[in-house]
């Protein structure tokens, strides 16, 4: 009922919006009038706001570098908690994206897809895109990230199930010279940079960059665990963290080659096994890489070609200890996973018709290594038991588009993508999208696009029941926006969306497993208005609404209904500094304990400066500037031995981040 | 009374007639019309092309104007993203994005009868500029290298230039 009423005021504000922009004028055809007259005319600049380059008929959000700059952005996941309708979800391991209809630890991995310069990087293990420090890119490198809600299957395949982000790095011209930057913040956390970028006369360009990141960490106290026998619940000195990544691009004339190399080890401090023993040394590491190798040409002048080439790898290693192995003599246990694959694309544009812009092509994938490796180990230190899996896969993919103009007003975008997996039956995603331009400055988009994600390597090791019955999880999307630049400065988009998913895995009491039968539903709608101004204002601010069920049917855990984002950024000290402050609230939500969490009100602020001076900047930045405590959802569904609940994290109070750069 | 109302209508069609027009569009409209005024050596090819590199939205633009007659040669757009078919042009457009590749553009093209245009402040490397100036879009000309490239742009093109760099005597 509430979804109606919203829905239908959406539908009023569209209408509205369409009857004020009827004295809208159409350019009309230029050509008919003199060129003598022409040249007298005015023009209004083009909109200065980033445009998105995604061919998605969803409503995109952007965040550029000059954003990541004023808001103080170390992470892709302080950029997604300053995105219209998204949040995140820290358990200390790491943060977990959430939004339209999916919420956390449990559908993060597999379903929402990571792109580097148009590459998708997430491991081939559980497919988890990696947003927090453990990501494989300094946000420094990052020209720009737009994040596509919903489903995107028609064009990248597997896994594009809920959400996109489609990360783009900066160019060499960015830099054009070396920079060094230091950077200190709280919980002794310290980093350390180099970055040079450079395009050199004869048009070839390259970027490199290093960083080490190390954060020592602090006591953390978890109330489910204050127990005698369990330091009173106290983690002691278990929360450091380090990291280290490499970057590299280069290109010339329609080559283009990109590495990345990403490590980060983490000591747990949580508790994420029931076996596992608390306030013991715990620590993990993620190890993330790939190579990848693009060529594009013009073969005539209707026709482009894209050729990429992927190599990627991955490895997770821990070590925990077990709070008791008085039975079976195994006190610590080892994880040492490896994931390696390859892929190819090609892609073909075509412009041959006048009002056609037709893509096609395939992708050959092969995931030919996914293991698992695990030892136990006496106290010692001797292996008492080794437990090995191994999977593979090969996939095909083949995949056409076709965005047809069908007058000035109209237009249609159709695709079609199928994936065949050498362990899976085949698999057919499409996509429908109608476009209409009501005038020069409204555009309302309505698409239906169904996708999917294949059992990974991970979900083919815990569920038995992915034997020969083995099924892909599925969603169907439908979604309307409308999207208004109502100035050359201001833009409005609302949104409005269904999603249906399916295929969803659930216990069967019947089949004593799990089985693929579940089936959930989320509604909602978003509203969000962008302002800029001359002198280098810039206004977001965003409502989003959803209601999102879980497969029986209840409110989907950790799924908050209401989420509101301000960000407002200005410079102020006669332009020589920019503030940046934003605002986010993060509405109630349930827990896996069904426990209701009360909404809050978080805010962020950031001074960066806006000139260099002999070749120095400086930023710094307070998050939860209020102090707020508050908690998160935790995903330990478990009781601890001293019965109290740990279905929610005390997350940080106030914490600052300050970094100093150097040109040379 | 009738007078107050005639001015009010009269003024509501001039402002309708000062309708500021997009930049794109704008862009997309000289092109033509430079197409139009200038001179290309013979043979013409079976289609006028005008290639874009780095300007996806005058691509889009021109695409609109796909079709028409130009020196009686149906007007062919391509939108390239590499200089691999820069020799299928007459005009090519470099928008800012791509700027950085005018000096491989121009060595490649030599004295192939390819008109170059710019929305970046390069002058000197093209036969044609565009840029705004207050309200109103601009152009300027660079005769030597237009003749360098055998292009011979109309006086009446030259007269409505901003500035005409013309080769020493």
């Amino acid at each position: 009922m509430y979804f109606r009423r919203l829905a239908s005021c959406l539908l009023v504000l569209v209408v509205l919006l369409s009857a004020s922009s009827a004295r809208a004028h159409e350019a009309g055809d230029l050509t008919a009038i003199p060129f003598d007259e022409l040249v007298q005319r005015e023009v209004v600049s083009a909109s200065r706001m980033a445009r998105q380059i995604s061919d998605s008929p969803s409503a995109v959000a952007i965040v550029t570098a000059a954003d990541i700059r004023a808001y103080g952005y170390r992470t892709l996941a302080d950029v997604i908690n300053g995105i219209r309708g998204l949040h995140t979800t820290w358990d200390h391991r790491y943060q977990y994206m959430g939004g339209r209809g999916f919420s956390g630890e449990s559908d993060h991995a597999g379903r929402v897809m990571l792109l580097i310069d148009g590459f998708p990087v997430q491991e081939n293990l559980f497919n988890q895109a990696y947003i927090d420090e453990s990501g494989l890119l300094d946000l420094e490198v990052v020209d720009r990230v737009e994040y596509v809600p919903g489903t995107g299957s028609v064009t990248y395949g597997n896994n594009a199930l809920l959400g996109i982000l489609n990360v783009v790095t900066r160019k060499g011209r960015d830099f054009d010279g070396a920079q060094l930057s230091g950077e200190l913040s709280s919980h002794g956390g310290r980093k350390q940079r180099v970055t040079y970028g450079r395009q050199f006369d004869n048009g070839a360009e390259v970027l490199l960059s290093a960083s080490a990141l190390q954060v020592e960490g602090r006591d953390l106290y978890f109330p489910a665990y204050d127990t005698p026998d369990t330091n009173r619940g106290w983690a002691r000195g278990l929360d450091g963290e380090r990291a280290q990544r490499f970057f590299g691009k280069a290109s010339f004339q329609g080559w283009s080659i990109e590495g990345v190399y990403a490590e980060r080890s983490k000591d747990v401090p949580t508790n994420p096994g029931g076996l596992i023993a608390f306030n013991a040394p715990f620590r993990m590491q993620d190890e993330n890489a790939f190579l990848s190798a693009r060529y594009e040409t013009e073969v005539g002048l209707r026709l482009r070609s894209s050729s990429s080439l992927f190599f990627g790898s991955y490895r997770y290693w821990n070590r925990r200890q077990f709070s008791d192995w008085s039975t079976d003599d195994e006190k610590f246990g080892e994880r040492d996973y490896q994931g390696n694959w390859w892929s190819f694309d090609q892609k073909i544009v075509g412009d041959w018709f006048a009002d056609h812009t037709l893509v096609f092509g395939f992708e050959l994938r092969n995931d030919y290594r996914q293991r698992f490796n695990r030892r136990y180990l006496s106290p010692v230190g001797e292996v008492v038991r080794r437990a090995s899996e191994a999977f593979t896969r090969k996939t095909a993919s083949f995949y056409a588009a076709d965005d047809y103009r069908l007058d000035e007003r109209w237009a249609l975008n159709v695709g079609i993508r199928y994936d065949d997996a050498d362990d899976l039956d085949g698999n057919l995603s499409p996509r429908i999208a109608l476009i209409h331009q009501a005038d020069p400055w409204t555009t309302l988009k309505a698409s239906y696009s169904e996708a999917f994600k294949m059992p990974n390597a991970a979900d083919r090791s815990s569920f038995a029941g992915y034997g020969d019955a083995a099924e892909p999880e599925r969603v169907a999307a439908t979604e309307l926006v409308v999207q208004r630049q109502m100035t050359p400065q201001t833009r409005l988009i609302g949104s409005l969306y269904r999603y249906r998913r399916s295929k969803q895995m659930v216990f069967s009491e019947a089949a004593d497993d799990y089985v693929a039968s579940g089936a959930s539903t989320t509604r909602g709608v978003e509203l969000e208005l962008e302002h800029g101004n001359e002198r280098g204002m810039r206004l977001r601010g965003s409502v989003a609404w959803q209601r999102a069920l879980d497969v029986e049917d209840k409110d989907l855990a950790n799924s908050p209904n209401l989420l509101g984002k301000l960000a407002l950024s200005l410079p102020i000290v006669s332009d020589a500094v920019r503030t940046g402050l934003e605002v986010q609230y993060v509405g109630g939500r349930d827990t896996l304990e069904r426990r209701h969490l009360g909404g809050v009100t978080l805010a962020n602020l950031t001074f960066s400066s806006e000139r260099k001076w002999h070749g120095l900047s400086a930023s710094v930045s307070v998050r939860n500037l209020f102090d707020r405590r508050y908690e998160t959802v935790s995903f330990f569904a478990w009781r601890p031995d001293s019965g109290v609940r740990q279905d929610a994290f005390r997350m940080d109070g106030r914490t600052w981040w300050f970094q100093l750069n150097y040109d040379l | 009374m009738r007078r107050l109302l005639l001015l009010l209508l009269l003024a509501g069609n001039l402002r309708v007639h000062a309708e500021p027009l997009p930049e794109h569009d704008m862009k997309a409209a000289y092109l033509y019309n430079f197409a139009v005024m200038t001179r290309w050596p013979e043979p013409l090819r079976a289609s006028f092309n005008i290639c874009t590199l780095g300007a996806e939205e005058v691509g889009l633009a021109l695409r609109k104007l796909e079709g028409k007659l130009i020196h009686e040669r149906p007007l062919t757009v391509a939108r390239l993203n590499t200089l691999a078919a820069i020799h299928e042009c007459q005009i090519l457009f470099v928008g800012q994005q791509d700027a950085a590749s005018l000096p491989r553009i121009v060595a490649a093209l030599a004295d192939e009868p390819v008109m170059t245009v710019t929305d970046a402040p390069q002058l000197a490397s093209v036969c044609v500029l565009v840029a705004p100036e207050g309200k109103r879009l601009a152009f300027h000309v660079n005769l030597e290298k237009c003749r360098a490239a055998h292009l011979r742009p109309g006086a009446p093109m030259l007269n409505l230039a901003r500035t005409v760099l013309r080769p020493d005597p």
